[in-house]
């Protein structure tokens, strides 16, 4: 179990090591959040429609799809370098790779949120200091939950024909729950609801990422074995 | 008392569609075992 | 070599006929839902779309479940038949779901005015067709027969743990779908010549369903033998 764990922090040193070499799937994600936002800015007639109205939903489409880039290019550096293979071979039990794998997504993901939220509150002038713990809950839980399902698909995807396509066409389905409760939670807390009612929403997301970290730690073997 | 609605036009068109998907798979499925038969 | 080929001919052969009854059976309940089911008052005509749209939807949800649990079964056991028949199944999954999700607009724009609602059930059916359709192409992009039968299973498994929090985050969120009138704890709410007809229509759709899950399984059989024969040929 020690070791396990020792061997996915590991992989998971070597995928930031090697991420931060390369900032690929960083810079990318990033293009593209800044896009997002200002899109939405220019788009948004500002007689019409308040900040507040459109903050939640540029947020989370910026996240969402900032996550998928990120997820998207892990896989393909792993595949360019042939590293997969390598990795079924290793000494170390398939939870444990799962399990790294998972640490790395979450940490680049993690980074590109962390970038695009200070982005956010500069281009929507939404000040988000009174609400930073509840929103940054509510990524993390929110985050997780794709991102596990994210990560197990990509191993899949990576070894597909089309595996830019695949991914985003399987993980879709998957980021239904967590999106939506994401923006509900978000739209609550920039109106300043009181926090009594996110309750259900969160509650909703902690057990979605019960299940699907639960899942897809047990299942990766058979994605991953001969 | 209100006025039944006439929407014939939609019921039509959903028994058409019904009908054009589940007959078009079947003719799919025959032409795939045709060739299945074949070489 | 042959000899399996001739039995997954015959197999698809028998689907294909299970299924052709079907449809002679289809036009039946086409000729009972027009002229011998009581016009709806309220709705009119577009009523009558409820003998098609429900029971494809729930032979729908009924065949994704079956390829749910066929694909658990699958990683247990590694019997490639239950593989063939998950994959025939969410073929045939497919094809009803599409007419749930025509028929359902084209009952929604007459009756709530637009195609299209963000309901709980909805969304819930149109995300289930998405994974399917994923599932498909997942099957279709994976060259490795062993490969792909696993990564299918375990995206089936997954969609099958997804249904209950599609459904809770969008019932959160609002439903306007009307609630069920047949499948419900109380007796059914609907008068007994349209209940006769629609449990009919939905015994139809099992025949159609069994016999396109059969022809497609007996089609399976066929590529594997001819891959197998095509592989004793590279050996040779």
């Amino acid at each position: 179990m020690a070791s396990g764990l020792r061997g996915a922090l590991a992989l998971a040193a070597r995928d930031i090591r090697a991420e931060l070499r390369s900032r690929t799937a960083l810079t990318s994600a990033l293009v593209f959040a800044a896009l997002v936002l200002v899109v939405f800015n220019f788009a948004r007639d500002p007689t019409r429609l308040g900040v507040a109205d459109l903050a939640p939903s540029a947020l989370w489409i910026t996240f969402a799809f900032g996550a998928m880039t990120t997820l998207n290019r892990a896989f393909a550096i792993e595949k360019e370098h042939g590293a997969l293979d390598l990795l079924r071979l290793a000494p170390m039990p398939r939870e444990a790779i799962y399990t790294g794998k998972l640490l790395a997504n979450l940490a680049f993901v993690g980074v590109v949120e962390a970038v695009a939220l200070p982005l956010f509150v500069l281009f929507f002038n939404r000040p988000v200091w009174h609400i930073l713990g509840p929103l940054l809950l509510v990524t993390a839980l929110a985050t997780i939950g794709f991102v596990a399902v994210g990560t197990l698909l990509s191993a899949m995807a990576v070894r597909t024909r089309f595996a830019e396509l695949m991914l985003p066409l399987l993980l879709l389905p998957f980021m239904l729950p967590p999106v939506i409760g994401a923006v509900q939670v978000t739209a609550r807390l920039f109106a300043d609801r009181p926090l009594s009612e996110l309750w259900g929403w969160l509650r909703l997301l902690a057990v979605y990422d019960v299940v699907f970290v639960t899942i897809s730690v047990l299942i990766f073997p058979a994605v991953a074995d001969e | 008392m209100h006025e039944t609605p006439q929407n014939a036009g939609y019921m039509i068109a959903a028994y058409v569609v019904t009908a054009v998907v589940l007959v078009g798979y079947w003719l799919r499925l025959a032409g795939k075992i045709r060739r299945g038969t074949r070489d | 070599m042959n000899a399996d080929r001739a039995r997954g001919l015959a197999i698809a052969h028998r689907g294909q006929a299970i299924a052709a009854l079907g449809l002679v059976l289809l036009a039946g309940v086409y000729v009972l839902a027009q002229g011998f089911t009581p016009m709806e008052v309220s709705q009119g005509l577009a009523q009558k779309i409820f003998y098609l749209h429900v029971p494809a939807a729930w032979t729908s949800l009924l065949v994704f479940s079956i390829v749910g649990i066929t694909s658990a079964l699958y990683l247990w056991l590694r019997d490639e038949r239950l593989d063939l028949f998950a994959a025939s199944s969410a073929e045939v999954g497919v094809v009803f779901s599409i007419i749930m999700l025509t028929t359902g607009p084209l009952w929604a724009k007459p009756i709530w005015g637009a195609w299209w609602q963000w309901d709980a059930r909805l969304t819930l059916t149109l995300f289930l067709f998405f994974l399917f359709v994923g599932y498909l192409s997942l099957r279709a992009a994976v060259p490795d027969a062993g490969e792909r039968a696993r990564y299918s299973a375990v995206v089936a498994i997954l969609g099958f743990l997804l249904v209950p929090f599609v459904h809770l985050s969008v019932y959160l969120f609002r439903t306007i779908h009307p609630m069920p009138v047949v499948l419900k704890p109380s007796a059914p709410s609907l008068p007994g010549s349209m209940l006769r007809t629609l449990l009919i229509a939905f015994a139809v759709d099992l025949v159609l369903y069994v016999g396109f899950v059969t022809a497609r399984y007996g089609l399976g059989l066929i590529a594997h033998a001819r891959a197998a024969a095509q592989e004793d040929r590279a050996d040779a």
